[in-house]
């Protein structure tokens, strides 16, 4: 090779390496570039991060501040109070509606001159009149200022401006603005975590307001319905509320306004409600009152203090309730077991001093007894004697069934047998009375049943003795017995076995087959009212006037019908007064 | 010959009372309620009458409201009976009838034959012509 030639080469190779270097190195000033690219745009993200997680701390720390707040006015004073963590700021103020003032609070962050606050105000309530579509008067505002001190030189105007209205509930009740003596600050961008504060705030607000309305209805709806009478009162006596109940306890009119005087005075000086408010307010004390009557009623009365919630371990007193108890069916049966206890020991002290009188006779011997008297005074004794005995063995079994303790014995039987038995041993009273008494037997009866003889007995003389007791001369019992087959029309069958009366039976006396014992009578009937109650051991048959009162104690009714009960049936009556009754009792065929 | 009325339906009571009653001194009759009791007052001249206060058909009370009403031209006494030994049921038959000749009462538990016979004839000393 020759000298040029190698020359030539040498410039070729070098100019090539001059050209990769370049190459190489604008690759390399790229791949810087796009590095740096790259990490503007992480730097620029990783910020929006931070700035996202600050917003996010912020949020969260205001929700804690705010907590479970429904004054409006601290929510906002907590929000503009951490405002000047992100936002700058020479004011921050608010505007708050309450009923018909305004409240305008500003807070300075650094001193401005009065100017700067007037035109605050002025943009303030301009705005607030146009969300509102109202105007608003200067004179209606009441002005709050905070912060740093009005310095009068430091006179630059409002150039930046930033107003966000504050709504509850659906409705604007405010603004709240940040204003600097810098202009441009407010961009829209940046406000967002405003509108977030304010927005998370309102909702938080109107979510709780909801949430006091459903309760405080549902508390409403409860107490209005409430069967005991229910009066609240504050702490000046000033009637909160007051249901239904209690006023229909105190006879006020359901539509006035009711004062305590009202109370007083229709309470009639039966109950001091002030006095025992007083004290309970006063003292922290719960009063129950013994009965008292209003109107037609008893009542029992209730006075608490109301205790607002504690705050931690310290307890107020915020007014007095007043309960109204209804005790009035309590009183009812204390009079009535009281009447039935006279009752019972007047059916048994009379027996009881006819046989002591009659013993005063025979004792005395210048009384001369002819044969036929001494015995007539035996035979009273014995009769005495027997219903007294009677009376005894019927407190003691009804005693029985009340402690549950009441049994029956069933073994299998003749019923037929035992009703013919019980027809004729009345025989003889019937007949003396003047009155026929009959008995009749449906088809196909089991010769074999299942059942307590003695306590049938006992169901049987019962309904067979008030049959006789109740129908005058003249008059006609029929005891009818039969078989219901399921299915079958009991009423049909009844007919066919012999019931002649008017009184319908019911239809449905139960689940498949059993026996019937119907007694009948054409006597003086029971009211309807009373057909009920002949069955409870309180209840007597109260017939006036017209018709005499028989003696008894009511109770032969009552054990009836556990004895029928304990065998599974049923009894029961159909009674027209004037025609007669039909008592039914029901022994089921096991 | 003193003329005494009882107005009872306990039979034990009259039978034992009339018994206790000597038989020279009184003439005994009796009526289970008022309304016989009216019918013997219009036959007889009576003395005394012994009303019961509880009573089928007419009650003692009820008694004593008729017998105002009939105007009378004489007063009869009247002594009330009762197993009651409640002071104010009694009290009251007594001043509600006490115009009509009510004198006073016997409460026929507590009291014995001898006491009651005693009471009658008190009263017919005190009231009687």
């Amino acid at each position: 090779m020759d000298f040029i030639s190698l020359f030539s080469l040498i410039v070729l190779i070098t100019t090539l390496v001059f050209f990769v270097a370049v190459f190489l190195f604008l690759k390399n000033l790229k791949l810087n570039r796009d590095i740096k690219i790259k990490e503007t745009n992480i730097e620029a993200r990783s910020k929006e991060m931070d700035s996202k997680m600050y917003e996010l701390a912020i949020l969260k720390e205001l929700g804690d501040r705010v907590g479970y707040s429904l004054d409006v006015h601290q929510i906002m004073d907590v929000i503009t109070g951490s405002l000047h963590q992100f936002i700058e700021y020479s004011a921050v103020s608010y505007m708050l509606l309450d009923s018909s003032k305004i409240i305008f609070k500003i807070h300075l962050e650094k001193s401005v001159h009065r100017g700067f606050i007037d035109e605050v105000r002025d943009r303030m309530l301009k705005s607030l009149g146009a969300l509102l579509e109202k105007e608003f008067n200067e004179s209606q505002v009441e002005e709050l200022i905070s912060g740093a001190i009005l310095i009068e030189e430091v006179n630059e105007p409002v150039q930046s401006f930033f107003n966000i209205p504050i709504v509850i509930g659906g409705k604007v009740v405010g603004v709240l603005t940040v204003s600097d003596t810098q202009s441009g600050l407010y961009k829209e961008s940046e406000m967002t975590i405003l509108y977030k504060i304010t927005n998370q705030a309102s909702s938080a607000v109107t979510k709780l307001q909801e949430v006091v309305t459903t309760e405080k209805s549902k508390l409403n709806a409860m107490v209005l319905s409430m069967a005991d009478g229910i009066i609240m009162t504050d702490l000046d006596y000033r009637i909160l509320v007051i249901n239904p109940a209690a006023r229909n306890a105190l006879s006020i009119d359901p539509f006035k306004e009711v004062t305590i005087f009202d109370l007083i005075d229709n309470l009639g000086g039966k109950f001091d409600i002030r006095g025992r408010l007083e004290e309970s307010v006063k003292l922290k004390k719960e009063y129950s009152s013994e009965r008292i009557l209003l109107g037609e009623k008893f009542f029992q009365i209730f006075v608490l203090p109301v205790r607002s919630s504690p705050i931690v371990g310290v307890e107020s007193i915020t007014g007095g309730v007043v309960i109204f108890h209804d005790v009035t069916s309590e009183v009812e049966i204390e009079n009535l077991r009281k009447d039935f206890t006279s009752m019972l020991v007047h059916e048994l002290r009379s027996p009881l001093d006819g046989v002591k009188k009659i013993s005063e006779v025979l004792k005395n011997k210048d009384i001369k007894q002819t044969s036929e008297s001494f015995d007539e005074y035996i035979n009273l004794i014995y009769r005495n004697s027997s219903g007294m005995l009677e009376i005894v063995n019927d407190i003691l079994d009804v005693a029985k069934i009340e402690a549950g303790k009441f049994d029956i014995v069933k073994k299998e039987g003749d019923f037929v047998k035992v009703v013919t038995d019980r027809v004729s041993f009345y025989s003889v009273t019937a007949m003396s009375s003047g009155i026929k008494l009959e008995s009749s037997f449906g088809t196909g009866i089991p010769s074999k049943v299942m059942f307590d003889s003695e306590g049938v007995e006992h169901v049987i003389n019962n309904l067979i003795s008030n049959a006789l007791k109740y129908t005058n001369k003249d008059g006609a019992v029929n005891v009818v017995t039969f078989l219901h087959e399921n299915g079958k029309d009991v009423r049909a069958e009844a007919k066919v076995a012999g019931y002649q009366s008017p009184n319908g039976i019911p239809e449905n006396l139960g689940e498949g087959s059993f026996l019937v014992i119907l007694v009948a009578d054409n006597g003086i009937g029971i009211e309807e009212k009373n057909t009920k109650d002949i069955f409870s051991k309180f209840k007597q048959l109260d017939t006036k006037d017209k018709v005499p009162k028989k003696k008894g104690t009511g109770l032969g009714l009552v054990i009836a019908k556990s004895i029928v009960e304990e065998h599974g049936g049923k009894i029961g009556v159909v009674s027209k007064v004037g025609v007669g009754s039909t008592f039914y009792f029901t022994i089921p065929l096991s | 010959m003193k003329k005494i009325l009882i107005i009872d339906d306990d039979e034990v009571f009259v039978k034992t009372l009339v018994d206790f009653l000597p038989k020279e001194k009184y003439q005994t009759f009796h009526a289970k309620d008022g309304v016989e009791g009216f019918a013997i007052i219009e036959k007889e001249n009576l003395d005394l009458i012994i009303l019961d206060l509880l009573m089928p058909r007419m009650g003692g009370m009820e008694f004593l409201d008729d017998l105002r009403e009939k105007k009378l031209d004489k007063q009869i006494p009247i002594l009330i009976s009762s197993q009651l030994s409640k002071i104010e049921d009694i009290s009251k038959a007594i001043v509600a009838g006490m115009d009509i000749g009510v004198k006073g009462y016997v409460i026929k538990a507590s009291e014995n034959l001898d006491m009651i016979v005693g009471e009658i004839e008190k009263t017919l000393v005190k009231y009687s012509h």
